[in-house]
């Protein structure tokens, strides 16, 4: 039963849905598209792993 | 944080700063990213700096809309290496150690920020919070319980505040028990977590959170009637607040639900809310997942393996071995040892087509184990 805590994540695990509407322009699962578009615009990548549980 | 801050409009303004790429670790195409940056938790998040690939900034764990904004202009100073002597200099390197994973020295540095913190710094919440989080990453149990009931008390309340505190008291059960200093640090810290729950400004995933890590410290103090009432708090709160939340944000509490509704001795309350889960989110595995697991504890094992039938229908990825060691569980119940060598072999089987990095090493040797175990 135990576990240790980390900052809410079971709850933050919980919200994996699919059916999320981003506010941000995500590349889903692309990291060479991501790694490209970074290094041609100088800006950094802000990645978000996260899993549909 | 899907369903709810990262939908949040008021985000727009800063898709400039960063290319955006969101990874499901369950997906095949992502296990080459995931081999080069190995993930503990989701959801994680890291900004990487595309001019070395190496990571410059991450946390753990969920934030609300204002700290998320905070976390990307922290986020830009890592990647442009800011240093210095002052306390946002010693705060950005903490926050770049953590991004290597150096726990320790982390909070080392942690520590020299807030030493060096101006009575009015912004950022002493975050570098609170900051610490001892790295205290319990790097083992230091005691330090962090202690550090938690010295920093919690100043801090304004909010988030950070009650998450200093929640990490503060788990820290205090990792104590061993014949440790002085462990029973009066739980009965600060779980003070302290009480009193939290009625701090404004927190979101439902962190209230729920709250109370469960009070269930989970009545639960590891052995106090089975304490465990009982907070398992039933739980509860009321989760059913009073599913009548204001979207069907994403209510089923996203689902997982609380069933471990508090089994917690508190009535698994049957759960099975009206997860129903309406499976219904309103005909795409997502886990609301039938979680009925089936339900439907076990209830000793219904027949609607246990229709569940979980309907829930392997939907799963991929390394989560449908969770999905099959669960239903093996419900074959094992309802004394079907067919049924249950045959799970465990179609799970192992499943298994060895993952690749290797979404392969998880300890699920496939359980289920190995319990299929040897069930030859002997």
């Amino acid at each position: 039963m135990f576990r240790r805590y980390v900052p809410f994540i079971l709850a933050a695990v919980l919200t994996g849905s699919a059916s999320a509407k981003m506010s941000l322009p995500f590349i889903e699962n692309d990291f060479e598209k991501a790694m490209a578009a970074a290094k041609a615009q100088q800006r950094p990548v802000f990645v978000e792993v996260w899993a549909p549980w | 944080m899907r369903a709810t801050v990262l939908e949040d409009k008021s985000l727009a303004r800063h898709a400039g700063r960063f290319v955006w790429l969101s990874i499901d670790t369950e997906d095949e195409k992502n296990a080459g990213f995931l081999e080069k940056y190995p993930w503990e938790a989701v959801p994680t998040f890291e900004v990487i700096d595309p001019a070395d690939g190496k990571v410059a900034y991450r946390w753990l764990g969920s934030v609300s809309t204002k700290q998320l904004v905070q976390r990307f202009d922290e986020a830009e100073r890592a990647v442009a290496k800011a240093s210095g002597d002052d306390a946002t200099g010693h705060y950005d390197r903490a926050v770049a150690l953590d991004a290597e994973g150096k726990a320790k020295e982390s909070a080392e540095a942690y520590e020299q920020a807030l030493a060096k913190a101006p009575k009015d710094w912004q950022a002493r919440g975050r570098a609170s919070e900051g610490l001892v989080f790295e205290l319990s990453q790097s083992d230091q149990f005691e330090a962090c319980a202690s550090r938690a009931m010295e920093l919690e008390p100043a801090m304004p309340q909010g988030a950070s505040r009650a998450n200093v505190a929640a990490t503060g008291l788990d820290c205090a059960l990792h104590g061993d028990e014949k440790d002085g200093w462990r029973a009066p640090a739980i009965a600060t810290l779980e003070k302290a977590v009480r009193a939290s729950l009625k701090y404004e400004g927190l979101n439902s995933d962190d209230r729920a959170g709250l109370r469960s890590a009070l269930m989970d410290a009545r639960d590891e103090q052995k106090d089975e009637a304490g465990a009982k009432a907070m398992a039933l708090d739980l509860l009321a709160f989760l059913e009073a607040d599913a009548k204001k939340a979207t069907p994403e944000a209510r089923a996203a509490l689902d997982g609380y639900r069933v471990s508090a509704a089994i917690a508190a001795g009535d698994p049957a309350r759960a099975l009206a809310p997860l129903t309406l889960s499976e219904q309103q989110l005909p795409w997502d595995y886990n609301p039938p997942a979680r009925l089936a697991a339900i439907y076990r504890e209830l000793g219904r094992y027949d609607d246990a393996l229709a569940a979980s039938s309907r829930a392997l229908e939907k799963v991929y990825g390394p989560r449908k071995l969770t999905v099959l060691d669960a239903r093996a569980t419900i074959y094992e119940k309802k004394g079907d040892k067919a049924g249950l060598k045959k799970t465990l072999e179609d799970a192992i089987a499943y298994g060895q087509t993952l690749p290797e990095p979404q392969r998880s090493k300890r699920m496939m040797a359980r289920l190995q184990k319990r299929l040897d175990d069930l030859k002997s």
